[in-house]
């Protein structure tokens, strides 16, 4: 991550421009009004929450948010692959990619080394890039180029937990928020453009900003499914 | 009853009430059995049929089971990702996989891959409690069976847990990879499931160790272990087999019924089994509250029972208490003791009979009392009687040697007073002798009449003369306070009577009456009338019989009698007067006389105002014969006269008597003497004249002696007693005539003339 964010800070310093600003803000999420109450027992509402997922909608962050469309003569992608590496297992609860979201511009090379001592997969089905890298064991690492913008998702064969999503963007103007849901997308030209703020589970919000010459502009998010029809 | 008399004796009420007691107890006693016995039998019945019907669902339900578990487990080799980790052949990667699979897709708890050739690859196990080794030991017949083609499900043991084993083959491209075993325990939460479809504690076993259980007791999986280890040694089960034994498995306050059956494993593992456990307890305490309730009621009804039939027992026995006590009460006397009759049923009908036969036994009672009392006064009067009786002999015999003193005193006298100047002082005195010794001769009369020794003297009596002389009598002796009445309606006054009986029957009447009014002083009346009793009989004195009757009322104006007095005023010895004064004897003696002369006697009396005495005597019709003037002897005419008797005196003074009247006596005091005087010239007296009681010789004798020397001799037979008299009764024809003694004279020497006169008619009949 801090690769990353020191990678943009780098690519927004190469396309240095006079009238560039900042989007900055704050995403969360959240659930139905009520959703978070404890199901416990007495709670004769439990009964509704009985087959459902529950979700601790204030631990939800992994949100990307990025401006829509291609913008001005958009950047070239990175020289060097970004890694999702294939962690080793911690508990039982299996070998994990890492980052679980990626995103990155299009024509950006990644590559999946693997860390752990036993044979792991990595494949996709998915129509922005479906590829399979095949059974591969440590030190071995594979790469795929992604030259189409699109969502794909990429899963190890044997092990279903493995899963990552590499979010492949038109422009470099993303940012991944931190821990607390914090955003920064730096350098970006004046001018007016459709924020999105994604997720991978939850539905997107498209908001209009107008950024700056200078200075911030700040756009805050709260996603989730509020105004569902009641029945 | 209540009065036992030995130990042994029981009352009426125990021989009912112990029979009806033990006879209950008894019934109470055999229902219990029975319907324990019975219940028993049922409860282990069903319990047996439970427990074959949960077997029988236990087994489908782990078949089913089974079957689930090969269908899920079967395709899942076929999934990619199995295949692409099973594929890599990398032990590492397999165990990771596989550990992956038991970490939360699977909810098995072992599992194992072993290569085409049985190698194995790899395992994986859910718990280091769990002994792969032996896992993949005991899996081995399942795993084989794989190989060979057939996914399978077997049950096997691993580290004393029950599994469910399914091995499936893995293919890919058609080529057999390896075998993939899948282990899911048996465990509690099955053993939970199982007994909740069944509805039995579920006990699983795995050799010597409890696998799996849905019951908690340490003693309890003792019980089943012995059990399964002695009956799965005995007989190898097969699967539904029915009718097998069901053992009974008792712990303290729990009771079960156990089944025990074994699974099959494909290793052939006879350690693996279950028990069955059927509770009982439940039911058993059922029966121990049906059982209690049962004795609870029996005693209840017993109690009431008894109760009632001691009721009813008492109610039968009151009456017989009743009765006892009654008959103890007749026992002692008590006549009036009655007993209640308020039942209508036997006892009713005893009490009836017992208060009749009490009513009898009184009456009889009383009778006897009345019997003893009459006996009582009979003996009394017996004793009394008797001692008259011996007076009355002793008399007689006095009167006998008194009469002939007498006999000789007035006969001399007579002579005296003949021999001497008639208004001389010696014929005074003489007379004075003579008239004593006629009273003497009366009062021997009335001891003679008294002791019946005489015989009445029947003839025409003229009663009003009698009347007359007896009120001339009376009148001499009773106070002058007292007037005397006599009144004669009759046109006869004549009766055949004896008139010296009849005279005394007067005296009698007067003097009672006398009697009755010595204190205030009165008036006697004697009223002589006509009475007749036609042939119907009379009303007023029903016992007479038809004919002509004088009635004489003698009636006093005194102080009357009690009508219990009436009553009895006839009864010999009975009498008003004090000790000393009466006999008793008075007025019994004139009812003798009176029905003796075929008459009858009535009293009436008002006390207070008087009685009246009233005598009914057959009338007669014939002319007075007896005349009391006519007693003068009757001159003789040198009749020779034979005179026996031996006292001399008598004989001497008959002689001269007889000679002064003109007959020429011949005189014997020996009658031998005089018999011989007889023999000597039987033809030479005219007349006999003997006494009867004689020595050697007795008057009757004599006569009869005499009678056969000459047959037509006149005989007079002369005798101080009446017995004599009718000796000579019998002596007839012999003795022509009696005559009593002492003698009187006129009397003798008209039976002199009448023999004299007779002389040719033999036979005579003294009037």
């Amino acid at each position: 991550m801090k690769r990353l964010l020191l990678l943009l800070i780098v690519t927004g310093c190469m396309t240095h421009a006079a009238h560039a600003g900042t989007i900055t803000g704050l995403v969360r999420a959240q659930g139905k009004e009520g959703a978070n109450e404890a199901a416990g027992p007495g709670n004769y509402d439990s009964r509704k929450f009985k087959f459902a997922e529950r979700i601790d909608y204030s631990e939800i962050n992994e949100f990307v948010v990025y401006l829509e469309g291609i913008v001005g003569t958009n950047a070239a992608p990175p020289q060097k692959p970004v890694q999702v590496m294939t962690n080793r297992r911690i508990n039982q609860k299996g070998a994990m990619f890492s980052p679980h979201i990626l995103p990155v511009v299009v024509g950006t090379t990644v590559e999946w080394p693997n860390h752990d001592e036993i044979f792991h997969n990595v494949f996709s089905i998915s129509e922005a890039k479906p590829f399979d890298l095949g059974l591969y064991k440590h030190p071995e690492v594979k790469r795929v180029t992604f030259d189409k913008p699109g969502r794909v998702d990429a899963f190890c064969s044997i092990h279903k937990a493995m899963n990552c999503v590499i979010l492949v963007l038109e422009n470099p103007y993303f940012a991944s928020t931190d821990g607390r849901g914090r955003y920064e997308i730096p350098n970006v030209l004046a001018g007016v453009y459709k924020l999105r703020a994604w997720h991978e589970r939850l539905p997107g919000q498209v908001k209009e900003v107008t950024v700056p010459e200078t200075g911030e502009v700040r756009m805050d998010f709260t996603l989730g499914i509020t105004n569902l029809p009641k029945y | 009853m209540h009065r036992s008399t030995s130990p042994t004796h029981l009352s009426f009420q125990a021989k009912v009430l112990i029979p009806a007691v033990g006879i209950m107890v008894l019934l109470v006693a055999v229902t219990m059995w029975v319907v324990n016995r019975r219940i028993s039998r049922q409860l282990k019945r069903e319990a047996a049929q439970s427990l074959v019907t949960a077997e029988a669902v236990f087994r489908n339900t782990l078949g089913i089971r089974t079957k689930n578990l090969l269908l899920r487990f079967r395709n899942l080799p076929n999934e990619p990702r199995y295949l692409a980790a099973l594929n890599t052949a990398e032990p590492n990667t397999i165990r990771h996989f596989l550990e992956e699979l038991l970490g939360g897709e699977l909810d098995g708890q072992l599992l194992q891959y072993k290569a085409a050739d049985g190698q194995l690859i790899a395992n994986a196990r859910a718990s280091l409690a769990l002994d792969l080794t032996e896992f993949e030991l005991r899996s081995r017949p399942s795993v084989q069976k794989a190989i060979e083609g057939e996914g399978n499900v077997d049950t096997l043991r691993v580290s004393r847990h029950l599994f469910d084993v399914v091995s499936v083959p893995v293919t890919f491209n058609r080529q057999l990879l390896g075998v993939l075993t899948f282990g899911t325990e048996i465990g509690q939460s099955e053993a939970a499931d199982l007994s909740q479809t069944t509805r039995c504690g579920v006990v699983l076993l795995a050799e010597n160790n409890v696998a799996a259980a849905s019951l908690q007791q340490d003693d309890l999986f003792q019980q089943c272990v012995a059990l399964f280890g002695s009956v799965s040694k005995l007989a190898p089960t097969k699967t539904g087999e029915t009718g097998r034994p069901v053992e009974q498995i008792a712990l303290p306050e729990q009771r079960y019924l156990g089944l025990v059956g074994t699974f099959n494993s494909l290793s052939g593992d006879p350690g693996l089994g279950y028990v069955l456990l059927y509770p009982q307890e439940s039911a058993l305490r059922e029966l121990q509250a049906t059982r209690r309730t049962i004795v609870w009621v029996s005693l209840i009804g017993i109690v009431l029972s008894t109760v009632v039939i001691s009721w009813l027992v008492r109610r039968v026995t009151q009456p017989l208490r009743q009765l006892r006590d009654s008959a103890e009460a007749v026992g002692r006397g008590d006549f009036s003791r009655r007993v209640e009759v308020n039942s209508s049923d036997e006892c009713g009908e005893l009490a009836g009979v017992f208060n009749q036969m009490t009513a009898n036994l009184k009456s009889s009672h009383e009778q006897l009392e009345k019997s003893v009392e009459t006996l009582k006064t009979m003996q009394v009067q017996l004793v009394q009687s008797e001692k008259l009786r011996a007076i009355g002999t002793l008399a007689g015999g006095i009167a006998h040697d008194f009469n002939n003193i007498l006999g000789a005193i007035l006969g001399f006298g007579e002579l005296v007073l003949e021999d001497v100047p008639g208004d001389s002082r010696t014929a005074r005195n003489m007379r004075q002798i003579i008239k004593a010794g006629q009273r003497a001769k009366d009062l021997v009369r009335q001891i003679l009449a008294f002791s019946r020794q005489s015989e009445p003297q029947r003839g025409n009596v003229r009663l009003g003369a009698l009347i007359d002389e007896t009120v001339k009598l009376l009148r001499a002796t009773i106070p002058a306070t007292i007037n005397i009445q006599t009144r004669a309606t009759v046109t006869s006054d004549t009766v055949v009577a004896d008139s010296t009986q009849l005279h005394q029957v007067l005296m009698n009447l007067g003097t009672n009456a006398s009697h009755a009014m010595r204190d205030k002083g009165g008036t006697l009346t004697m009223r002589l009338s006509d009475f007749s009793v036609p042939e119907t009989g009379s009303a007023e004195v029903p016992r007479l019989k038809p004919g002509p009757y004088l009635r004489l009322d003698v009636t006093d104006t005194g102080h009357g009698m009690e009508p219990a007095l009436l009553e009895r005023i006839f009864e010999p010895f009975f009498t008003t007067k004090p000790v000393g004064e009466g006999t008793g004897l008075g007025l019994s003696v004139v009812h003798g006389i009176i029905e003796h002369h075929g008459g009858e006697i009535t009293v009436a009396s008002q006390p207070g105002q008087g009685t009246t005495f009233t005598i009914y005597l057959p009338r007669s019709e014939m002319k007075d014969t007896v005349s009391a003037a006519s007693n003068e002897p009757l001159p003789g005419n040198r009749e020779r006269i034979l005179v026996v008797d031996d006292e001399e005196p008598l004989v001497n003074m008959m002689q001269q008597k007889l000679t002064r009247l003109g007959y020429e006596v011949v005189a014997h005091h020996d009658s031998v003497k005089a018999l011989e005087a007889f023999q000597a010239a039987p033809g030479s007296f005219d007349v006999v004249i003997t006494d009867h009681t004689m020595p050697r010789l007795t008057g009757a004798d004599l006569a009869r002696e005499m009678v056969r020397l000459r047959a037509d001799t006149p005989i007079i037979l002369c005798s101080g007693s009446g017995q004599a008299l009718i000796a000579a009764d019998l002596l007839r024809p012999a003795v022509r005539e009696c005559v009593l003694k002492p003698v009187n004279f006129g009397e003798l020497t008209r039976s002199i003339r009448r023999m004299i006169d007779q002389k040719p008619n033999v036979e005579g009949k003294q009037p």
